[in-house]
């Protein structure tokens, strides 16, 4: 076997992956080979420091942390008529069943609902919950838009791409927050991108990059129009924080989770560069 | 009862819904998930992505037919969420390793902790190889199972893992490695 080829074949031959009679012209041209031991050996070597990478250990509080985002998101039961328990007797059979039936109706109509044509007062409405959700626990206010939009988990290319411009949303923001996620939301008024941004494991920030100002986002809420980092913005305050909204490169970004005014600013100077 | 009969019950039950059983598909796989996650996204992140594996596993498995094993499933989720978050993490990473090397390069007189360099190695190679790597290094999978949970032909992983292997050993020379 000329060497050229026994190297092509070395890591296979290392790994006993060959067929048998391969593997057996390998052994043969390695007995004579000098540099094709030597390589083998590196890779015995290589194969010796993996051995010893340390084993990364979970916490003992992942399934609690794991087991409250399961909740949120609600991926139990895809059906509202499974949750129903019935237990009935032979007589209350057929009443049972036309009960299911008509549960079942309902939770067609109702279950996995998509707001594909709903006006700006409807959207109003989801931002209203978001909000409400956001002040008890932000991972609840992000499922609720995966839950009321059909939406696609994305990289930042994809992203991008529905966007038709760069995003402005960078990897980190404010030292520690990074990001967790990014789902292209289809919502009435646009296809939107929201990104979750997390700080030590918790959700902290979500912002939506978006076409236009959506004044409708925010409610009745009393907005206050300032300006942070040279930028006009929208402010409304939250049950615990604020949230934001500017212009960014010809769109614009819509921030929930900071904590006050000094994070403002320094949102509104890190986004978009 | 064997162990295929007893996970089998235990996907039936998180088919049903059921918090016991996810509970105890949890229990009895998070530590490979995590692992492996920590492994290929560094341990800051492989929290988030142990969860979002999970969430993807409960909200996906009424789907899983039984047409491959449950652990190929598992891994090639974990997989992609990996690969997922090294997509959006990749281009802030590139300019920090850089410093890494450099600082590696002052610090040749001292001694150097082999496992460590691997690690370096390892941040520096394409994530795709990397993958490769250590699904066969550090979980023992064959090409097969590799190719299953990759979704790409065995060849392939045969002619990646050794691509992998060389630009390792040439990032480990580059580090100090004299092996």
């Amino acid at each position: 076997m000329r060497c050229e080829d026994a190297q092509n074949l070395l890591s296979a031959h290392f790994d006993g992956e060959l067929p048998s009679e391969v593997a057996a012209t390998v052994t043969e041209h390695l007995a004579e080979c000098a540099e094709c031991r030597q390589r083998v050996e590196a890779m015995r070597e290589l194969s010796e420091l993996a051995a010893h990478l340390p084993e990364p250990a979970a916490s003992d509080t992942l399934w609690d942390k794991f087991a409250t985002k399961l909740d949120s998101t609600a991926v139990q039961t895809p059906s509202i008529a499974k949750r129903i328990t019935i237990s009935f007797t032979r007589r209350t059979l057929g009443l049972a069943a036309i009960a299911v039936t008509l549960l079942v109706i309902v939770g067609w109509l109702f279950m996995g609902h998509r707001h594909e044509g709903h006006d700006h007062q409807g959207m109003a409405a989801v931002f209203e919950k978001f909000i409400e959700r956001f002040a008890r626990n932000p991972s609840d206010a992000h499922a609720l838009m995966l839950s009321t939009y059909e939406n696609r988990l994305v990289d930042d290319d994809e992203a991008a791409q529905v966007l038709k411009r760069p995003l402005v949303t960078p990897p980190t923001l404010l030292g520690d927050c990074r990001v967790v996620s990014r789902h292209v939301l289809k919502m009435p008024c646009c296809a939107c991108i929201e990104t979750v941004y997390a700080q030590q494991g918790k959700t902290r920030l979500v912002i939506f990059e978006h076409e236009s100002e959506q004044a409708t986002w925010f409610g009745k809420r009393p907005q206050v129009r300032t300006e942070c980092a040279g930028k006009p913005c929208s402010l409304i305050e939250l049950p615990h924080g604020l949230a934001t909204t500017w212009g960014v490169n010809k769109g614009c970004v819509t921030v929930f989770g900071a904590q006050d005014l000094k994070e403002v600013e320094q949102l509104v100077g890190e986004i978009g560069q | 009862m064997t162990e295929n009969d007893a996970l089998a019950a235990i996907i039936a039950g998180c088919q049903r819904g059921q918090r016991e059983a996810q509970r105890e598909l949890f229990e009895r796989t998070n530590r490979q998930v995590f692992r492996i996650a920590a492994r290929l996204v560094g341990e800051t992140d492989a929290d988030d992505v142990a969860q979002q594996v999970y969430l993807q596993v409960f909200q996906k498995i009424g789907q899983f037919a039984g047409k491959s094993a449950f652990g190929t499933w598992l891994y090639r989720v974990t997989v992609n969420e990996a690969r997922q978050r090294l997509r959006i993490a990749n281009r802030h990473r590139t300019a920090e390793l850089k410093d890494d090397v450099s600082r590696t390069d002052r610090d040749l007189d001292e001694p150097v902790v082999l496992r460590e360099l691997l690690q370096r190695a390892l941040e520096s190679v394409d994530s795709d190889l990397k993958i490769i790597f250590l699904l066969r290094e550090t979980e023992g999978m064959t090409y097969c199972e590799i190719a299953n949970v990759l979704e790409i032909s065995s060849g392939t992983v045969a002619s990646r893992l050794s691509r992998a292997r060389h630009e390792l050993q040439n990032q480990l020379k580059e580090l100090g490695w004299c092996g």
